[in-house]
């Protein structure tokens, strides 16, 4: 168990330090079911979630380059009442903490959200996502709005340009949990029709800038921190961890390889339980710790001569009794 | 979506800067795609190209359970590469259970998303089908399909001999291009069609959105095409949408 928020009566308690970023798995888990094995993970954050509905960005809204790509989905929500509506339902059954993503959008936006989602069921806890450009001071407002209004647990996803400010802001306002940090922006060219598209980068290239900043934040922030951005091995997840991390935030390696997630999950999971009673860290990969099976010839039979040996009928390495196992697969 | 590997059995270039790679597919249920659907690969461990390859049947081979897949030749593979695979991503192309005479265009852009619902229509419903080629998809090597398919082709993206005629005859319609031009074309596509039939029943004329998929479980909502109330994900609900619902400029 990790306390991934200050401790006290909104505090947020999950099982393992490995949380999907918001975006990366629509507003519910259940498309991944069949992917990676979701009661691994330690939540879930939903794609961004406004008071209206907000639609698609026109034209392209994704261009690879190498070693990541670029994403400009105009961030289309159909408006967190109707959300509630269509997805309170699952989220109250699921089997993963669902935190819902927010984007200050207005003032009056936000105070509805927060009065809405705080007579939601299922919802584990808030997070709210600080725009690239934002002011400290909007930033204050923003945080004290939800903060006044919502008994949530609330987590601040702070912008990479200027986090370690909008730390001392968030932390102010009473966040009680930093992510770092949103993706940054960029530009690319859209190969297919040649234009200059604007959006979010992603990429295992982000990893160093994020590690930087949240070694920064954690120097004087007296509060969690979730670190987020261009984790892609178990080594990844750890070095956030040794920077200073409470848990990880996982984004679009979810696409790219979803059963690397899960090898990062059982691995940090095993991290949090070796490290809580000061062991070496455990590593989990697939197929580690299968037994290898060999089929043994089984010894002729006797004679119908020869005296009873009093051996079993069936041997003891038969197929029946020697089924493979994964004794790490429950960490 | 389910994730499993396939094996290449046998790569075959068909000219034009294209190939067609018969893959063997562990999970059964995957292997038995329909048309429309299509596969997210991986073909090594590296994350470089970041997105997965999207992979197009044209045929399936139910009694060898071998899927035939169109590859453009940048990239060669070879019989015993294996391929990592998520799938199946979105929902069969529906052909009405009445077509006698089918129309498939491609506008400027390569058939491919088209063949596997061509052959389909053949082999079950013994219907008559007309490919028309238009702009850069006359590059496509037709030599590589059956003969009974009529082909026309048109240097203009948008115009072919007899357009008129065809839309009349034609008891369902689906196009395809590139997503750049989905919008534009698909509006004038529409328009033309209206004008031909006076009328347009629905479930009629199909446009498919060969959008790039990041996910491909439509969480990322990088795929989402706008319909007249709400908005579809191409690699959930599509990628063939009705043109009378989509919102269309």
């Amino acid at each position: 168990m990790i306390e991934i928020t200050h401790p006290g009566k909104q505090s947020l308690i999950i099982e393992n330090p490995v949380i999907i970023a918001s975006g990366m798995m629509g507003f519910e888990p259940s498309s991944y079911r069949d992917l990676i094995k979701l009661e691994k993970l330690g939540a879930m954050v939903t794609a961004p979630i406004t008071w209206k509905a907000r639609g698609p960005a026109h034209g392209t809204r994704v261009v690879p380059f190498p070693g990541g790509l670029l994403l400009h989905t105009g961030l289309p929500n159909p408006g967190l009442t109707r959300i509630i509506r269509h997805y309170g339902k699952t989220w109250r059954g699921s089997e993963l903490p669902i935190i819902v993503h927010l984007i200050a959008t207005s003032r009056d936006d936000l105070r509805h959200c927060a009065e809405v989602l705080d007579e939601a069921e299922g919802i584990a806890g808030l997070e709210l996502g600080l725009a690239d450009q934002v002011e400290p001071r909007e930033a204050l407002t923003a945080i004290g709005i939800l903060r006044d209004r919502s008994q949530l647990p609330l987590l601040v996803k702070l912008p990479l340009y200027n986090a370690p400010e909008l730390a001392r802001t968030a932390i102010d306002a009473g966040a009680d949990a930093l992510v770092v940090a949103s993706p940054p922006r960029g530009a690319e060219r859209d190969p297919l029709s040649g234009q200059l598209i604007g959006g979010r980068l992603y990429g295992a290239w982000l990893k160093p800038l994020v590690l930087r900043a949240v070694g920064q934040i954690a120097e004087f922030a007296n509060m969690p921190i979730i670190a987020c951005g261009g984790i892609h091995t178990a080594d990844d997840a750890r070095d956030y961890i040794s920077a200073g991390a409470k848990a990880v935030q996982i984004d679009t390696l979810l696409w790219a390889q979803p059963s690397a997630v899960e090898i990062i999950a059982r691995n940090l999971g095993g991290l949090e339980l070796t490290r809580a009673i000061g062991a070496l860290a455990d590593e989990w990969e697939p197929g580690l710790g299968k037994t290898q099976m060999m089929k043994r010839q089984r010894p002729a039979q006797p004679p119908a001569t020869q005296p009873p040996t009093g051996l079993p009928e069936r041997l003891p390495w038969g197929d029946e009794d020697t089924e493979s196992t994964d004794p790490t697969d429950e960490f | 979506m389910r994730e499993t590997q396939g094996i290449v059995e046998r790569v075959r270039q068909i000219g034009g800067g294209w190939q067609q790679i018969e893959l063997t597919i562990e999970d059964a249920g995957i292997a038995q795609l329909k048309p429309g659907q299509t596969l997210l690969t991986r073909t090594d461990t590296s994350l470089d190209p970041y997105l997965r390859d999207h992979w197009i049947p044209v045929n399936r081979d139910a009694e060898d359970g071998i899927l035939i897949i169109e590859r453009p030749l940048t990239r060669r593979y070879s019989p015993g590469d294996v391929v990592n695979i998520m799938g199946p991503v979105g929902s069969p192309f529906l052909l009405r259970p009445n077509v006698r005479h089918l129309l498939l265009l491609a506008l400027d852009y390569a058939p491919t998303r088209l063949l596997h619902l061509m052959n389909h229509a053949l082999s079950t419903q013994q219907a008559s089908v007309t490919l028309v080629l238009t702009g850069a998809a006359r590059d496509y090597p037709v030599s590589n399909l059956p003969p009974v398919v009529e082909v026309i082709t048109s240097a203009d993206p948008l115009d072919w001999p007899d357009q008129t005629q065809s839309f009349k005859w034609a008891d369902q319609i689906f196009a395809v291009t590139s997503p750049i031009f989905c919008d534009d074309y698909y509006s004038l596509i529409f328009e033309a069609t209206r004008n031909a039939r006076h009328a347009l029943p629905a479930e009629f004329l199909y446009g498919v959105y060969d959008l790039p998929l990041p996910c491909g479980t439509g969480a990322c909502m990088a795929c989402l095409v706008r319909y007249k109330h709400d908005h579809r994900a191409a690699c959930v609900d599509g990628a063939a949408f009705d043109l009378a619902q989509v919102r269309l400029r």
